[in-house]
């Protein structure tokens, strides 16, 4: 990894960890908020008290673009998910493993 | 162009036909048609990376969007809800109505339900039913406010940029 990843992946996750804190403000059936770090995209995975079950087996964020206007630099990509889904529902091309994940 | 902005342009020429047959009061069958089209291709838009595939073909992706959009600081700003706790209460109270609309699309092909779009055989009265005579209650209250405030977040949700 070069210095230059290692410092976008630092920007996104400061980025990353405002976000998850406005969101726990904005919903409070948030449970838990997983980081899937990157260089270039926040990935956030938020488990949420009354989220829908899935008919997919494949963790399915919305993507939203930057918003300088809200403090937010990069492509947020956020998919709410029930508990029982953590570690088993597949996730998207790229995002890495579970093992991955850093609770926020 | 982008998957993305192929969904959202698709989802607000099916909202403008909505439109256009309302005022033409066209059978509530094909109004209905085209608020669920538009509404299920505006949440698909969101589900599309930037540069990325288009999602896998589903119908369930209106409520969940709107449930994220609760947290998202820039729509709430361009929604015009100052206050969090204002939009959270708004889009939480249009999410029943929501679910209704996204279950008007027909499932892999069953003729088992009401829908817009094709006919079904009633399960109770074992008749074929046209869309044509079916009274679709989500939008057949004009007075009801809820439908008219869902549209109104569609709409203005449609305005904005992905």
């Amino acid at each position: 990894m070069t210095a230059k990843t290692l410092e976008s992946m630092q920007a996104v996750r400061k980025e990353a960890e405002t976000l998850a804190n406005a969101n726990r403000d904005a919903d409070p059936e948030i449970q838990d908020i997983y980081l899937f770090p990157d260089d270039a995209e926040i990935r956030l995975v938020e488990v949420v008290r009354d989220a829908l079950p899935t008919d997919s087996d494949t963790v399915e964020p919305f993507y939203f673009a930057p918003s300088p206007a809200d403090g937010l630099h990069f492509t947020s990509a956020i998919a709410l998910v029930r508990r029982e889904d953590v570690h088993v529902l597949r996730l998207p091309p790229g995002w890495g493993t579970w093992g991955d994940a850093q609770k926020l | 162009m982008t998957w993305k902005n192929a969904f959202l342009r698709q989802a607000r020429s099916d909202f403008r036909t909505f439109r256009d047959l309302q005022k033409g009061n066209a059978p509530l069958c094909h109004q209905a048609h085209y608020v669920q089209m538009a509404t299920e291709k505006l949440a698909k838009a969101y589900l599309c990376p930037p540069d990325g595939e288009p999602p896998r073909p589903t119908h369930d992706a209106l409520v969940k969007f709107l449930r994220v959009c609760i947290e998202r600081p820039e729509i709430r700003r361009r929604l015009g809800f100052g206050d969090v706790t204002i939009c959270r209460a708004h889009i939480r109270g249009l999410l029943p109505l929501a679910g209704q609309i996204q279950e008007l699309a027909p499932e892999g092909g069953a003729l088992d339900k009401p829908n817009p779009e094709y006919p079904w055989r009633d399960a109770g009265s074992w008749q074929v039913c046209s869309p044509l005579d079916y009274a679709f209650p989500q939008f057949a209250n004009a007075k009801d406010p809820q439908i008219g405030r869902l549209l109104n977040l569609v709409r203005r949700l449609l305005e904005t940029d992905l």
